[in-house]
């Protein structure tokens, strides 16, 4: 590799785009009615509106629905997951890329993929487009994310009936469903996840996506958002009278947006690899910001403060002069609260005299929630390689505080702009803003930090929360799970937050928050970070989802008294980013904040991801956390997921962890439990257990190899195994296959003592991990007292402990939690 | 429609603070009696915010059949300053309704 490619390497370009909406399914149709300045947006047929204040979505014509159904009409699953694979398999195939299954393609990598077809192209240059139009990548290289406002709220919807749900559909509602069947149905084996900051959440998993290549654990990306739309949710708008009855204008006089639904994916994959491939480059991704902005859980920051540090995050990481972005892709729902904070963020950004051309691609096709930003992208990189930007379709006249924006209005603007801004918001507060090079004429060739340097920076971990049996712990959680094993006692209260700290506690505030706030609480209070700290504190949390005493509240109130009368006070949480959002309005978490679901994994998830951030210097230090909550709809979804076979009682809780850079923990003398020294994260499916075990033993491996080390370094395993009847045997096994009989480590669970939650028990063991290779541990282990949960007795500090989870679908996640030796 | 129908001044205010407001907001540590007729509900008094006066909103149309949707915003945040001017809109509603039966 010369010093271009070395650059070159971890620089991430845009290969395939897929995309359904109301204007269209396929990007050269959206394109030539956006070009012809046509709405997607009409009279909603899918359901009755009589009774609500609007009648107009941007619907998907039913067609290109029964065509989304294709190949997989027989299969259960939710709209939510059926348009997200229509989208991603249009991305993948517009790419040149197809997936390989098999051990043989998990052998090779796709630089060795891409070098194959040079050499077969050098031989026989007739078959260059032939050859590059089928290019190979294993599936274990290939992931996905997606982002999703709503998951699977339609499932819900066709039972009209949380009294009586069944099994079959219910399966489907979870969150991370969505992004799982996705993956399932493309033969995706790399990392998944399912991002849920709302309207944010496509831009946000475009982001993450970015990350899991640069980070080297995926060679190819598919990223985007799905939400088709859902009676309740218009519902949910309404009530907050949101709806526009007329077309919505962003940013001129009428205030109100219309509602609109779809997928949109891009494919994305290292530009060296584009390059070299002969790939379609729409754009490179140079960078993206996340922000929250610690304010309201459904209005913006009125100044739009949240926004610009979104944006001047992705700026500065992409390390893009302002004055080189000619052209900002808005959020510009058309709401009174929107789009005058959104124009006030971009003054903040850009400067009070904002001359950048700025739009929104709302009045084509709706707002689609969870699918705007990757929707927004997608269009505005087609419509840029055909030399125009989009722009906002009926604006009449400025709204106040957005008189002296440049609004491209009616028609497309011819235009070729170097770089492009694309920014969403979310209810939550969560904000995301992408920076992309669209001018690819030029190898403009912002400098980045190399790759070597971004694995010499370690990652510790400085503080512990948890609240779990309704209790609160700050650090000690090794203990407390020495206690429950020895009382086999039951915490049957619930933590209550207004009791423990009164100023972050408000009405009504659902458990799933209070007990997530708690353990943050203690988490920072046990690292010592200060006021100061916390606002450059990144907060990262995993919840399958979320509160779902809140969504039932909510979704009962218009399942039985009708739509129209929709409750307001609990719409705000059927966003599952409602838990993160209060929580970092609480503590005022101003940073970089995402929230998404795994279904399992998502506290070796979030410690992957903030411990990638903090080793690419993005963030310093940062708080993440994963919590579930009981309730009758938890319940029911437990027994749509088998999980009533579980050897274990399904429970509540939340646990929170601060990461820092080792550096900086160091010089500020903070006590540090552990080193995180490796991560690795497989997708499969529960289809059967060889498969399973192959999986597990994929995200082991790869943990390994990053920490460095062999099974036979290992002093411990901690298995967070969901317990249903031979998957615990199944996981053992393959743990046992990895290892000479005589070097095996003692396999844990803690879940018989502590119960099990999808996000909490993955995270709880990893921080059982962390305490079990402190120093402090030692004393205690020489003691015995940990004999009870089944840890060693003995007086050498543990050096390597490996924490492994799974989903419930299938996939697993491990990461190596190693002694720090100072 | 008899005259049982219209409802008292009294009976309304007393069903605005507690199943109004305190049972549908879930309002903690407050009880009917310490929510005074003039009390200010949004903002300062009780401190209720805009997602909780689209709730008062739902909660009047549901108990009373008040429609509020024609009302100006404006004109609304008048209408729901406290518990007086919230019974004062759902009479005139209520009188409004029969007239002409």
């Amino acid at each position: 590799m010369n010093m271009k490619d070395s650059e070159r390497a971890h620089r991430i370009a845009v290969t395939g785009i897929g995309v359904l909406c109301a204007l269209g399914n396929e990007p050269q149709i959206v394109f030539e009615r956006m070009f012809a300045s046509e709405t997607g947006i009409g009279t909603v047929t899918r359901f009755k509106t009589d009774a609500l204040l609007s009648s107009l979505a941007g619907q998907l014509d039913e067609a290109w629905r029964d065509a989304a159904l294709a190949n997989t009409a027989e299969q259960s699953m939710d709209w939510c997951a059926r348009y997200a694979i229509a989208a991603a398999k249009q991305a993948l195939h517009s790419s040149g890329l197809a997936i390989v299954q098999g051990d043989a393609a998990a052998q090779a990598d796709v630089v060795n993929a891409v070098n194959a077809v040079n050499a077969v192209n050098a031989v026989n240059a007739v078959n260059v487009a032939a050859t590059a139009a089928v290019l190979q990548i294993p599936a274990s290289r290939i992931g996905l994310s997606l982002g999703t406002c709503n998951g699977g709220i339609l499932s819900l919807e066709q039972q009209w009936d949380l009294s009586a749900l069944d099994e079959e559909n219910t399966a489907n509602y979870p969150f991370y469903q969505q992004g799982d069947d996705t993956a399932r149905l493309l033969g995706v084996q790399g990392p998944v996840a399912t991002l849920n900051t709302a309207c944010a959440a496509s831009g946000n998993a475009i982001g993450y996506a970015s990350d899991m290549i640069r980070w080297g654990y995926a060679d190819v990306m598919l990223a985007g958002g799905s939400d088709p739309l859902s009676h309740s949710v218009y519902a949910g708008f309404n009530v907050l009278r949101a709806l526009n009855p007329l077309l919505s204008s962003p940013f001129g006089s009428r205030f109100g947006l219309n509602l609109g639904e779809g997928a949109a994916f891009v494919v994305l994959e290292r530009l060296d690899a584009a390059v070299q491939r002969g790939a379609t480059i729409y754009a490179e991704l140079c960078a993206y910001g996340l922000s929250n902005d610690a304010h309201h859980m459904t209005a913006p920051h009125p100044e739009g403060a949240g926004m610009q540090r979104a944006v001047d995050m992705a700026l500065s990481l992409a390390q893009v002069a302002k004055q080189d972005i000619e052209y900002v892709n808005a959020h510009g729902t058309g709401t009174q609260a929107n789009d005058r904070a959104e124009i006030s963020g971009l003054k903040r950004s850009f400067g009070e005299q904002l001359t950048i051309p700025v739009s929104s691609s709302k009045a084509y096709f709706g707002h689609s929630l969870g699918t705007a930003a990757a929707l927004e992208l997608v269009t505005s990189l087609y419509a840029i390689k055909q030399g125009y930007v989009p722009a906002t379709l009926h604006f009449d006249t400025p709204r106040e505080g957005c008189e002296e924006a440049d609004i491209i209005q009616h028609s497309m603007r011819p235009m070729r702009p170097k770089y492009i801004v694309s920014n969403n918001a979310a209810f939550g507060g969560h904000n995301v803003s992408l920076v992309l090079r669209t001018d690819l004429s030029e190898a403009a060739t912002p400098h980045r930090e190399s790759l070597a340097e971004h694995a010499k920076r370690r990652v510790v971990i400085t503080g512990l929360g948890a609240v779990g049996g309704g209790q609160i712990h700050k650090g000690g959680i090794v203990n407390w799970l020495a206690e429950q094993a020895s009382s086999k006692a039951s915490g049957v209260s619930s933590f209550s937050l207004k009791e423990y700290d009164k100023s972050k506690y408000e009405r009504r505030m659902n458990q799933l928050s209070q007990n997530t706030i708690g353990a943050a609480l203690a988490a920072l209070e046990d690292a010592q970070i200060t006021e100061v700290e916390k606002e450059e504190l990144g907060f990262i949390f995993g919840t399958a989802r979320g509160s779902t005493d809140s969504i039932s509240q909510y979704l009962e109130s218009v399942f039985v008294k009708g739509p129209e009368y929709a409750s307001s006070i609990y719409f705000p949480h059927t966003v599952i980013n409602s838990i993160a959002g209060q929580t970092a309005e609480k503590l005022k978490l101003l940073g970089f904040n995402s929230s998404f679901s795994t279904g399992g994994n998502e506290g070796l998830t979030a410690a992957l991801y903030a411990a990638g951030k903090i080793r690419e210097r993005t963030l310093s230090s940062c708080l993440i956390g994963a919590g579930d909550e009981c309730s009758a709809l938890s319940r029911d979804i437990d027994r749509a997921k088998g999980l009533q076979a579980s050897r274990f009682r399904m429970v509540e809780g939340s646990v929170c962890m601060v990461l820092c850079d080792r550096e900086q923990a160091v010089q500020r003398q903070s006590s540090i439990y552990a080193e995180l020294s490796g991560f690795g994260t497989a997708f499969g499916t529960a289809a059967n257990s060889p498969q399973q075990e192959a999986t597990l033993c994929r995200a082991v491996a790869d943990a390994l190899n990053e920490a460095g080390i062999g099974m036979a370094q290992l002093d411990l395993i901690l298995l967070n195994t969901v317990g249903r009847p031979g998957e615990t045997e199944g996981e053992r096994r393959a743990l046992s296959s990895m290892a000479a009989v005589d070097q095996m480590p003692p396999i844990l669970s803690f879940n018989e003592y502590a119960g099990f939650g999808e996000s909490y028990s993955s995270m709880l063991h990893l921080a059982a991990a962390a305490e079990l290779v402190s120093g402090v541990a030692a004393s205690e282990m020489a003691s015995g007292a940990y004999a009870q949960l089944g840890v060693p007795q003995q007086t050498a500090q543990l050096q390597h402990v490996l924490a492994v989870s799974s989903t419930v679908n299938g996939s697993y996640s491990a990461a190596v939690v190693s002694a720090w030796n100072d | 429609m008899g005259v049982e129908q219209i409802l008292d001044m009294d009976t309304i205010k007393q069903t605005i603070k507690q199943k109004l407001l305190i049972d549908r907001l879930k309002l903690e540590d407050i009880t009917a009696e310490e929510i005074t007729d003039d009390l200010i509900l949004f903002g300062e008094g009780l401190g209720l915010d805009s997602v909780e006066a689209f709730e008062v909103m739902v909660g009047m149309e549901e108990l009373y059949g008040v429609m509020v949707e024609q009302i100006p915003a404006d004109e609304l945040k008048i209408h729901l300053k406290n518990v007086q001017s919230i019974a004062e809109l759902i009479m005139a509603s209520q009188q409004k309704g029969t007239e002409g039966l």
